[in-house]
């Protein structure tokens, strides 16, 4: 009897066995037929089910910390999956309320600020293209951390590289030069988009404080190159207009630069503020630096050249 | 004490051949080892992500090893008729809560230790910890370890006079509601109505407030974090003061309740 019960076992196990290996064969390609079969959904809904940051924080009873992480890493996934992107209506609609959510859980997630800021300034397809949500994001990040210069040196970047306001981004540079630890090359890089944007005297009393004030010698050799480029541009600008100046009312141009200068605009230089003479072709009357020149010259923003002769020559 | 004792040693022995406690350990160690491959896809906050994980599931796995084996530590007595026995032996009913209640926390702290050291090991794994790491993690450990001892308190109270499932019930509302504390407050002091305001601020103080215990996190163990905050030990003081306190009142009532039923 009991040796019946035991072979009855036995065949049952295996007949179960069987069933199972075949049932977990089978599973694969009936799987893969019915996502066939029903092909592309068409587009990805993009739903965001919680797009309230502060409910989502009442909802998270403690755990804020890890819903921040888990909301973090559903950012970059909903950022990173170019596929997932592609099938969206629009790209990355979401994208902004995820790091609102996100930085709400943990307002000490930097990367949520700094990062995010990239993923939606960015232009399409690589980003969102929305900058003014980038702005957001940040100005978020300097309202929890007031006294951190990082969060000021990123907006100034996104002002920078995807608004093109340099005026905006030199100036918030300069706000964040100003902040308890901020590196010092903050005020050259403010003094320079400040130029970029036409405020030429703020930068240039800038890169002179950076110059007399600086502790390294890298950034005191920087804004010593930026301010002498300044008077090489400034100068030959001048001497362009005077040389114009003098064509119109002499039908040629002088032999030498040395002419152009009277009483009247003796400040302008034909030498340049290392020395050596300004390069002269009297045939074209074109003024450059001269090839002997000790001068490193760091371009000057052409738009800067109608302010400065409207305010030199009236 | 000796018959207070025995009861947590005797309930200590009974929870650990409970295989839902082996289940829940089993799956918040699985939970903190993810975190590891998680951790990976988060932009260089790997250690943030093992410490947070690593945390939440000490938390929340603790919390339900503490529901599910508080509801049910009288309950099951008085199921099994095992209570009659007991109380025949000199041993007071008094006695016989406290034991339970201490059993219960003596495992949870077993647990607890062994989540920990799960989490430990994650760090070590990611290479970003030594002892002063290790040192920083166990005050946050410790609160968790107080949350824990209240909500075991509040299920162990339940469960003098109601059915597991309900005693889970009622112990899980109470905890949803001990983070809505301050919200109760503010929505008191909101309203005209003075009668409402005094509700709202007796309910504020009945209801655990367990906000008290989640001041601690990542940014306090991570010495390298962006805004690193050493934490303050009279706070680590003060939650453990009110957590002493509170459970005390919970398992008088829970003593106070059993002193007065009827086995017959």
């Amino acid at each position: 009897m009991k040796r019946v019960h035991s072979k009855f076992v036995a065949r049952q196990s295996i007949l179960f066995g069987v069933i199972c290996l075949i049932g977990a064969f089978l599973i694969v390609p009936v799987q893969n037929g019915i996502e066939k079969r029903l092909g592309d959904t068409g587009p990805d809904p993009d739903l965001l089910y919680f797009s309230s940051p502060s409910a989502v924080k009442k909802m998270a009873l403690g755990y804020e910390n890890i819903l921040a992480d888990i909301y973090w890493l559903r950012t970059i996934q909903y950022y990173g999956r170019r596929d997932e992107a592609d099938k969206r209506i629009i790209r990355y609609k979401n994208l902004a309320a995820l790091l609102d959510i996100t930085t709400t859980l943990d307002p000490d997630l930097v990367d949520a600020y700094v990062a995010g800021s990239f993923f939606l300034g960015e232009n399409e397809p690589l980003g969102a293209g929305q900058p003014e949500e980038a702005l957001k994001i940040l100005d978020k990040g300097i309202q929890a951390h007031p006294q951190e210069w990082k969060f000021l040196y990123y907006k100034g970047l996104v002002y920078y590289v995807y608004v093109h306001d340099f005026k905006a981004a030199g100036n918030t540079w300069l706000d964040a030069s100003r902040m308890p630890e901020a590196p010092e090359y903050l005020e050259g890089l403010a003094a320079k988009s400040l130029s970029e944007g036409g405020a030429m005297d703020t930068a240039r009393a800038l890169w002179q404080r950076q110059y007399e004030e600086a502790t390294r010698d890298d950034i005191r050799e920087n804004a010593l190159n930026r301010l002498i480029s300044l008077k090489v541009a400034e100068d030959i600008w001048a001497l362009e207009f005077l040389l114009d100046v003098y064509r119109l009312e002499n039908g040629i141009y002088p032999r030498r630069l040395s002419e152009l200068i009277s009483n009247e605009n003796g400040r302008i230089k034909t030498v340049d503020p290392l020395g050596t003479p300004y390069s002269y072709d009297p045939e074209t009357g074109s003024v450059s630096l001269s090839p002997q020149s000790e001068v490193l010259y760091l371009e000057v923003p052409e738009s800067y050249r109608e302010d400065f002769l409207a305010k030199l020559f009236g | 004490m000796s018959g207070i004792l025995v009861i947590a040693r005797n309930t200590f022995r009974e929870n650990i051949r409970d295989k839902v406690l082996y289940n829940l350990i089993l799956f918040a160690l699985i939970m903190i080892l993810s975190s590891l491959v998680v951790g990976q896809l988060s932009l260089g906050n790997e250690v943030k992500i093992i410490l947070d994980f690593g945390l939440a599931s000490i938390s929340i796995f603790g919390m339900l090893i503490a529901v599910f084996l508080g509801v049910g530590l009288v309950y099951k007595e008085l199921d099994k008729r095992t209570i009659y026995a007991l109380l025949a032996k000199p041993v007071h009913r008094y006695e016989f809560i406290l034991g339970k209640y201490l059993g219960l926390l003596y495992t949870l702290f077993v647990n607890i230790a062994i989540m920990t050291a799960g989490l430990e090991l994650a760090l070590i794994y990611h290479g970003e910890t030594g002892w002063g790491g290790f040192l920083r993690l166990l005050p946050a450990v410790f609160l968790i370890f107080l949350s824990l001892a209240l909500i075991t308190a509040l299920a162990l109270m339940f469960s003098t006079f109601s059915s597991p499932a309900l005693s889970a019930l009622f112990t899980f509302f109470i905890w949803m509601a001990g983070h809505f504390g301050v919200d109760l407050l503010q929505f008191g002091e909101a309203s005209k109505s003075v009668l409402y305001k005094w509700l709202c601020s007796v309910l504020y103080y009945i209801i655990p407030n367990l906000s008290v215990f989640k001041i601690m996190d990542s940014r306090h163990i991570i010495r390298s974090a962006a805004y690193y905050q050493p934490m303050d030990p009279s706070i680590l003081g003060n939650a453990f003061l009110y957590c002493v306190l509170y459970c005390a009142v919970i398992v008088s009532i829970a003593i106070l309740i059993f002193l007065r039923r009827d086995f017959k």
